[in-house]
C-alpha cells in the first residue's frame, strides 16, 4: 500500500503543493470537471510523480465520500490538499460549495461553470 | 470534506486548506457567531440566522464569510484531527497569479485588485510556488507542532487595509 496524497481542486495552487510534499507517493487528483483532474494528472505525471484523477462535487456528501472510499483503496492517506475555490467575481455566476454557502440562495449552479476549480467545503 | 477525511486521515498525515485574505478583511464576528461557523455540522449551516439572505448583503461579503467559515471550520477539525495523529490548517493566500487571480484582475474588480498590489507592502501579487512552499512547511516535519491555525500570506494586502494605504476612506 502506498501513502496518498489527496488533491482537491489541482490548479495552479494545489499542484505547487503537491510537487513539495508527494515525491515517492501516491497523488490522487480530483475536481468537479475530470478534464481539470486529467490535465493536471498530465503535468504531474510528467513530472516524475504516481497519479490518479478522480471527479468530485464538494457540496455532496456523498460525493466526497466515494472519493474518500477512492482514495483509501489506493493506501493510507497522509495528506489532503484541498485547494478548491472560485473568485467572488466567479461566485456570482457559479454554485458555491462551501459548505456555509452551499444554498442557491446566494448563488444557483449555472450551466456555465466553465472554472477549473471549484469551492472549499469543509 | 474535513469530516470525512479526518475520519481516514493516517497518524502522522496532514490536511492544508486554502482559503483566502478575503477572510481576514471581514471585521470581527461576536464569539457566538466564532463558535455557530466552526462548530454547526454542516448539513445544518445554512439555517444558521447570521447566513439568511437579509443578513448577507452581496456575494462578495458572501465569500468573506465563507472563507471566515472556513478557517473556523478548520481550527474545529484541529481537534478531532489531532485524536488520529494529525494536523490541519488553513492558508489565506491573496493576490496569486493564477489564472483565477488573472480573471479577477480582468473582471469587474480588477482595478481594485490593481491598486491592492500597487500598494501592498509587497509591492507584487505571489506565485502559486510560494504558497507551495508554505503547504510544504505545514504539511511536513517541520510544521509539525502547528495545527488548527490559519497562514494569512497576502504581501501584506490586509496590512495596508487596515492600517495603510488601502484603509476605506
Amino acid at each position: 500500500m502506498s501513502n496518498v496524497i489527496v488533491v482537491i481542486g489541482p490548479g495552479s495552487i494545489g499542484q505547487a503543493i503537491a510537487r513539495r510534499v508527494s515525491a515517492g507517493k501516491h497523488v490522487l487528483l480530483a475536481d468537479l470537471r475530470q478534464e481539470n483532474a486529467d490535465a493536471a494528472a498530465e503535468i504531474l505525471s510528467n513530472a516524475g510523480f504516481e497519479v490518479s484523477t478522480a471527479t468530485v462535487d464538494v457540496s455532496s456528501r456523498e460525493s466526497v465520500h466515494a472519493l474518500v472510499q477512492t482514495a483509501t483503496a489506493l493506501g493510507d492517506v497522509t495528506g489532503l490538499i484541498h485547494a478548491a475555490g472560485v473568485s467572488p467575481a466567479r461566485h456570482r455566476r457559479q454554485q458555491s460549495c462551501l459548505s456555509i454557502c452551499t444554498a442557491p440562495r446566494w448563488c444557483s449552479r449555472s450551466s456555465a461553470m466553465s472554472s477549473p476549480q471549484v469551492v472549499p467545503a469543509s | 470534506m474535513l469530516e470525512e477525511f479526518g475520519n481516514v486521515i493516517a497518524a502522522g498525515g496532514a490536511g492544508v486548506v486554502i482559503a483566502s485574505q478575503s477572510g481576514h478583511r471581514l471585521g470581527a464576528l461576536t464569539a457566538e457567531e466564532d463558535a455557530a461557523l466552526a462548530m454547526t455540522p454542516a448539513d445544518d449551516l445554512l439555517a444558521l440566522p447570521m447566513l439568511q439572505p437579509d443578513q448577507v448583503t452581496d456575494s462578495l461579503h458572501a465569500y468573506q464569510l465563507s472563507k471566515r467559515g472556513n478557517a473556523l471550520r478548520v481550527m474545529a477539525e484541529a481537534v478531532r484531527w489531532g485524536k488520529r495523529g494529525a494536523r490541519v490548517n488553513t492558508i489565506s493566500p491573496g493576490i496569486i497569479f493564477t489564472p483565477l487571480a488573472k480573471d479577477e484582475l480582468t473582471g469587474p474588480r480588477g482595478e481594485g485588485y490593481r491598486r491592492m498590489i500597487e500598494l501592498c507592502p509587497a509591492g507584487r501579487g505571489g506565485t502559486p510556488d510560494e504558497v507551495g512552499t508554505v503547504g510544504a512547511l505545514l504539511m511536513g516535519p517541520d510544521g509539525a507542532f502547528i495545527t488548527g491555525s490559519d497562514f494569512l500570506m497576502d504581501g501584506g494586502v490586509t496590512a495596508a487595509y487596515r492600517f495603510g494605504e488601502l484603509a476605506p476612506r
